[in-house]
């Protein structure tokens, strides 16, 4: 089924592209590992200077902005595009703290000049003696040499060998151009071309000189770029799938708030058609990434937030179909939004589109063990969410029994999946460890938050069996089986140890810290609510009696 | 007997190893970023005693073996052979199965690694977490004798005085790790002989990576009834080895990594690092071997998640080192008769959960129309 709908995505979205012609922003450029359009290459490197994909204060795309600088240097030397967010950054600078704190490369160059001492002293600590402002300092210097040496970095000129593994040939070091072959400086001189009527604003002339490239591209260099990709991951780039997908989920979310308010059914059915389309679009944009990269859905930090994303949905919207009372809604319209927006928070520290160190750049791997413990994850999440569900509703409509019992039966239902996928994916990681470095289980941290979510359901499904724990127990035991998912989750790479630290972020620490806190008082203060409500019920009736 | 096995497999049981598991999972982990990986390890799980401070509490060896005799007692339990719970019948056996191939894998596996330059052969695998003292008799031209003690042995104050060796070892001090450095005049003594003149060891804390300690030995060597006799040091990765002559005999002295010998060869012939183009980000490693038994080469590649199984030994691609005339491939071997466990264990404990989902999730999800209000 995934299958076909994904041949189905990609067959749709290629004849739309064919159709299309090659532009500037599909010029391959060889960076971070792979060929990627300059569209991606000219995004990234605003990300990493500017913080956004996009010059807000030209209303500058980064694919403009990027050749502009190339043409005209001048210009491009004045637009503020370092983003200094601590004033003390830029006093040391002796620059002015204004409103909008952006500031242009002229600047920040007379601003560093005369440091040297200062900087080298920076420079020679260790990163957990720096104060915060030597660190965002040293952070601006080191986007500040990226910027100044972004044309080292340009890499668009294949090499002479066609060997996809060779490296490319940046703008700066074509200038000597005997070295090149014939096939090469035709493509440096049509680029160079290309600049040029481009500065001349000449339309007819940079669509010919494009139209050159492409011809030469396919002629010479059809073995090393994959144009129709690269065109593919251009359009993704501006599609802003997952912008779609959270407004649609939004969209459920409103139509679910109106159904509540007016008449039901027509407006929770419109609701379940805007998730469901949301979840589509979801869909549409793993596959896309999984298409543009040629690996399974989740393999970095970001993509399993998306994935757990996906996955809570997908569950909610299939809940929804079972129940049909807006209760899979609401929680599939909420659990998405907020995966995506943390997922939009990620995808601002940098490429999300990077490759893989060797030992995880297997796809049989990736895509069995990394893909079921994260659906473990997403799933161990729902229940988590239904457990939240139950508390609050036993509060809300503490004698709608029926209802309760049905939300109770359901949480269970889904721990149950969640410990299959989650048991089931920490074994496969086990053995995928087993594979590569010759043991099983090794204590690794992120496996060891693995076992403890496996534990926590083997937990409360014995504790429920045993009769020690009631619904409301069970209820309570789910939503702090969230606390042990984030802290699997993200809390491991804080540790900073083991063979699965990647992403560290010093922002997901007190992030974690809020989060946990409030599952422990919203689990425990409804629960006591719970018990002190019944407590009180049987002793009025004991004094009636 | 009935009595009995309904108290052992009671399920409460299981809920409270579970949560001191996880207290221990949990504490072990935490502490893994002061102590590193393996210290933890050894003390939490990997042990059947864990101390918190000075309370003795049940280890994870202990948790576990609970733990299984509490399942074990389970699958006697007569209600539990119904059709209706085959599912929870398969997972718990599937448990067992899991539970066992980890007891035999932490009894009898077998861990370490092989350091290989380029062009050179090995028949050994390193313990990279104990050390020996290896005495080797050089006299013969054609064969060494090695004698070798084990580190559990080298404690401070212990004789040693092996068969065929005309000297006695007194251990004086054993470090597990310790800085050389150069010995201040004042500080000589005469009883000091041959690398202990100059070097002094300093001992260090254990590193939170245990393969990086260097361990230091500091004895006394007696019984030569000659200039030999006095104070001697070693440590590891020693570059000039320290070497005796006692009459016609001569020997050589070294503290090493404890060596596992193996009824093969390993020749590296060709150690590869291929980066993603235009990175530092590594796309794969590779050691091109030869796989040598009684002087027949066999060429072989083993690379990162593909490793080298042969006759119970599995060699992984694990590290490297490159100098500027040389690549030195770090190979990492392990022998566990437990491997095949958790491969069969995981199929059927994923059956049965399975089956049980099938049988219990149409039940949990019965479409109840109940409006919301």
């Amino acid at each position: 089924m995934k299958k076909i709908l994904f041949t189905l995505l990609i067959c749709c979205t290629g004849f739309v592209l064919s159709a299309q012609d090659f532009s500037y922003k599909d010029i391959p450029v060889q960076d971070g590992g792979r060929i990627k359009p300059l569209d991606t290459f000219a995004r990234n490197q605003l990300l990493s200077v500017y913080g956004k994909r996009s010059l807000k204060s030209e209303n500058l795309p980064a694919i403009e902005w990027l050749l502009d600088l190339l043409v005209d240097p001048n210009t491009g030397f004045n637009q503020k595009i370092f983003n200094i967010r601590n004033p003390e950054v830029v006093q040391s600078l002796r620059l002015k703290w204004d409103n909008d704190h952006t500031y242009s490369y002229q600047e920040v160059l007379q601003g560093l000049e005369g440091q040297e001492e200062l900087l080298h002293q920076i420079e020679e600590k260790a990163d957990e003696d720096l104060t915060i402002v030597e660190g965002q300092l040293q952070d601006l210097v080191l986007n500040f040499q990226k910027f100044a040496n972004m044309w080292w970095y340009l890499k668009i000129i294949p090499p002479a060998s066609l060997n996809s593994n060779d490296p490319w040939l940046s703008l700066l070091e074509v200038n000597n151009e005997q070295s090149l072959t014939e096939n090469q400086r035709t493509l440096f001189l049509t680029f160079t071309e290309y600049l040029n009527k481009r500065s001349k604003n000449d339309a007819l002339g940079t669509e010919n000189s494009m139209a050159n490239y492409n011809y030469q591209l396919n002629q010479n260099y059809s073995n090393v770029v994959d144009i129709k990709r690269l065109k593919f991951e251009t359009w993704y780039n501006q599609a802003n799938i997952f912008y779609l997908s959270l407004s649609f989920y939004i969209l459920a979310f409103l139509f679910l708030a109106f159904s509540w308010i007016t008449t039901p059914e027509i407006l929770r059915k419109l609701s379940h058609g805007s998730l469901t389309l949301g979840l589509l679009l979801h869909v549409a944009g793993l596959c896309f990434r999984m298409y543009i990269m040629e690996r399974p859905p989740v393999s970095t930090l970001y993509e399993s937030i998306i994935f757990v994303s996906f996955i809570a949905v997908l569950c909610a919207v299939i809940l929804e179909f079972i129940r049909k009372d807006g209760l899979g809604i609401f929680i599939g319209a909420i659990s998405g939004s907020i995966f995506h927006y943390i997922g939009f928070r990620y995808s601002i520290d940098g490429d999300t589109l990077g490759m893989l160190v060797a030992v995880l750049d297997s796809n049989f791997w990736l895509a069995t063990h990394v893909t079921t413990i994260t659906i473990g994850y997403g799933a161990s999440l729902m229940a988590g969410f239904m457990g939240h569900i139950y508390l609050a509703m036993a509060i809300l409509q503490p004698n709608n029994t029926k209802r309760l019992k049905d939300i109770y039966n359901n949480t269970f239902g889904i721990t149950l999946m969640a410990l299959f996928f989650a048991l089931f994916g920490t074994i496969l990681g086990g053995i995928w460890a087993d594979q590569s470095w010759g043991r099983f289980w090794g204590w690794d941290p992120k496996e060891n938050g693995a076992m403890l979510i496996c534990m926590w359901h083997l937990m409360m499904i014995h504790l429920r069996l045993s009769g020690l724990v009631k619904a409301p127990g069970f209820a309570l035991g789910m939503v702090l089986n969230s606390i042990i998912v984030a802290l699997a989750w993200f809390g491991v790479n804080l540790l900073n140890i083991g063979l699965h630290s990647y992403g560290f972020d010093s922002g997901i620490a007190i992030n974690l810290g809020l989060f946990i806190l409030f599952e422990l008082g919203f689990g425990f203060g409804t629960y006591f609510w719970i018990k002190f409500m019944k407590n009180k019920n049987t002793n009025e009736l004991t004094q009636i009696q | 007997m009935k009595e009995i096995i309904k108290k052992l497999s009671d399920s409460r049981v299981f809920v409270c190893t579970i949560i001191w598991m996880m207290i221990l999972v949990f504490t072990g982990t935490l502490a893994q970023r002061d102590m590193g990986l393996y210290y933890a390890q050894q003390k939490y799980f990997s042990n059947w005693i864990a101390w918190f401070g000075v309370i003795p509490l049940p280890g994870g060896r202990i948790t576990m073996m609970i733990m299984f005799i509490n399942m074990a007692a389970f699958l006697f339990k007569p209600t539990l052979w119904h059709m209706k719970k085959i599912g929870i019948l398969i997972v718990h056996f599937g448990a067992l199965l899991l539970l066992i191939g980890g007891g035999i894998t932490a009894l009898f596996s077998f861990e370490g690694n092989m350091v290989l330059a380029e062009g050179s052969r090995a028949n050994f695998i390193s313990n990279t977490k104990r050390s020996e003292f290896a005495i080797i008799n050089t006299t013969h031209k054609d064969y060494n004798d090695i004698i070798t003690i084990p580190d559990e042995i080298l404690f401070d104050g212990n004789i040693i005085s092996p068969e065929g060796i005309p000297f006695s070892i007194e251990v004086i001090q054993y470090y597990s790790n310790v800085s050389p450095s150069s010995r201040k005049q004042s500080d000589q003594n005469d009883a000091y002989r041959g690398l202990a003149k100059n070097i002094v060891l300093l001992p260090l804390d254990n590193e939170k990576e245990a393969e990086m300690n260097r361990s230091g030995v500091l004895f006394r060597i007696s019984g030569t009834e000659s200039e030999s006799d006095g104070v001697y040091s070693l440590f590891l990765g020693q570059s000039i080895p320290q070497t005796l002559t006692i009459g016609s005999e001569s020997f050589t002295l070294s503290l090493r990594r404890e060596r596992y010998y193996l009824p093969f060869f390993i020749e590296l012939l060709d150690f590869k690092r291929v980066l993603h183009p235009g990175t530092n980000i590594p796309k794969s490693f590779s050691s091109e071997v030869n796989l040598i038994t009684e002087e027949i080469p066999r060429r072989l590649i083993i690379q990162m998640n593909e490793p080298l199984r042969h006759r119970g030994y599995t060699f992984f691609q694990s590290s490297f080192s490159q100098s500027s005339n040389t690549e030195i491939s770090i190979l990492a071997v392990v022998k566990n008769y437990g491997r095949l466990f958790p491969y069969i264990s995981s199929l059927i404990m994923s059956l049965g959960l399975l089956i049980h989902l099938l049988i219990q999730l149409p039940k949990l999800f019965k479409s109840k129309r109940a409006k919301l209000t």
